[in-house]
């Protein structure tokens, strides 16, 4: 039920228009046409590779972004919802991931694009891409899940998660590569980022790459501390949360 | 029925619909003040605590409401009405106390034009407006000629909301949210029905919609929707139930 409810405010959101919730895959390939021809020229990459490399990482974090965001504004947006109609509180954060999954949805085709007009090989570590899907599925439900309650309780969260995402999109490498952090022995800017650890368990597959080992430890942590963050945060909050509103 | 009835009781006539044991709502008010960084940082520094405000809105409020009673809850402005009500739908948990309550709960507490989303068409409001309320998709469906028919909205009823005129917005609120059924309704200030002709009809669809409910809780300003309604009423003030009502169930 809550997927339809998202499909359809969707479709309401974007009723008057040609292009509905294409509009926003079309920002992202004119963005990702630009990130790349910029920085594949400054930084002297091969084309053929680095732009199916920005292609998937910008439109990934833009999915984990926007559900990040979305997260610590579900609860607040669903205040009038919950103070006048029944129904399972959990509902704010699936709607939440379903609206910015949906939005994916249309973008990964974009990737699937120029996967094959780049010619990216397909080889064994593409099994590993639907479990990829599953990491940021389950990570996105949950951050909802204590961010929403969070911001609702902290009107400051709200802002700071906002100026959060776009400092984000310049520590995490989708315009650059890991090796060049480690060229100049700078490798600890991407090791504190979590989002730099999800994105590359999910990029590596799909470019014919296996992730490393640190990057996998690090997806199962970041994973388990969140969905125990995030349900922990929940169910503590659940009965304070119409309080708040 | 009543026998898996946890609050049966056999001096009582009937199972209790809403048992509602020592209840108390607060809220805990911040000022502006409260959220004065330099203040907090100083008060952070000197080890001064500054506590909310508390308000009370529901003051220690026990009571058992029995199945197929008709309530009227009466009061001033901030009696209570308000969070009591909000309190038997679930949607408020008791800072202290609890509330249980038997069957579905329909509970109409919001704004005149709350939940209408303008871009979707009136069927498509009338569905997920019923759906929210608690109704299922296909009991919904079913009820979609009924609502076009007595709405009067004829071939406007697929058209966009924000083509409508607001008296056809409250027709298509009221239709929808009277086609809605349930065994507990908890009703905020009545259902508002613009519009003259429309009026009298709405009033007798009213009557069917409140006589079908097991149950009805109805708060209201006005005595003579009180009386029109409810069987017997309780008058709150200050997040008080006082005796002076004549529910004969309060303690």
């Amino acid at each position: 039920m809550w997927w339809s409810l998202s499909v359809q405010a969707i479709r309401s959101q974007y009723r008057r228009t040609y292009l509905g919730p294409w509009w926003i895959t079309v920002q992202q390939v004119i963005f990702v046409v630009g990130l790349s021809l910029l920085f594949g020229t400054l930084l002297n990459q091969d084309k053929q590779t680095f732009i199916p490399y920005v292609t998937i990482g910008f439109i990934a974090f833009s999915w984990m972004t926007s559900m990040m965001t979305g997260g610590a504004n579900s609860i607040i947006s669903s205040g009038p919802t919950i103070k006048t109609s029944p129904g399972p509180l959990s509902l704010p954060a699936l709607r939440n991931f379903a609206m910015a999954t949906i939005q994916f949805l249309h973008s990964a085709v974009v990737i699937v694009v120029v996967m094959i007009i780049f010619q990216v090989p397909v080889g064994w570590p593409i099994v590993l891409a639907p479990l990829g899907l599953l990491v940021i599925t389950v990570n996105g439900i949950a951050l909802g899940l204590w961010l929403g309650p969070l911001a609702a309780r902290y009107r400051d969260v709200g802002p700071i998660v906002v100026s959060l995402s776009s400092v984000l999109f310049f520590f995490t490498p989708i315009f650059w590569t890991t090796d060049d952090l480690s060229r100049q022995q700078i490798a600890w800017l991407a090791g504190w980022n979590p989002f730099a650890y999800l994105l590359e368990f999910f990029r590596s597959p799909l470019l014919d790459q296996w992730p490393t080992v640190a990057v996998c430890l690090g997806t199962a942590g970041i994973t388990v501390a969140n969905v125990l963050g995030g349900v922990l945060h929940f169910s503590r909050t659940r009965e304070r949360l119409a309080y708040w509103l | 029925m009543s026998d898996e009835n946890p609050f049966a009781d056999a001096t009582l006539p009937s199972p209790i619909a809403i048992h509602l044991d020592h209840v108390w709502v607060q809220y805990r008010l911040r000022h502006a003040h409260h959220y004065n960084l330099k203040r907090t940082l100083t008060n952070f520094v000197t080890r001064k605590r500054e506590e909310p405000e508390i308000i009370t809105a529901l003051n220690d409020v026990s009571m058992a409401i029995p199945a197929g009673a008709r309530v009227g809850v009466s009061g001033p402005n901030g009696a209570g009405k308000s969070t009591l009500l909000s309190v038997m739908a679930g949607l408020l948990t008791p800072t202290k106390g609890t509330s249980k309550v038997q069957g579905r709960v329909l509970a109409l507490l919001g704004g005149p034009n709350e939940g209408l989303d303008p871009e979707q068409t009136g069927r498509e409001n009338a569905l997920s407006l019923g759906v929210k309320l608690g109704d299922s998709l296909s009991d919904m469906q079913e009820r979609m000629d009924d609502i076009r028919e007595f709405s009067g909205l004829g071939a406007r009823f697929d058209h966009p909301v924000y083509t409508y005129s607001s008296g056809m917005q409250v027709r298509l609120r009221f239709t929808t949210i009277t086609s809605v059924r349930a065994d507990i309704l908890v009703v905020d200030e009545g259902i508002g029905a613009a519009d003259a002709d429309f009026n009298s009809r709405a009033e007798e669809r009213l009557n069917v919609f409140y006589g079908h409910s097991g149950t009805l809780v109805l708060a209201s300003h006005s005595d003579d929707v009180l009386a029109t309604h409810c069987d017997e009423a309780m008058h709150l003030e200050r997040g008080v139930v006082s005796k002076d009502g004549f529910a004969p169930w309060l303690d």
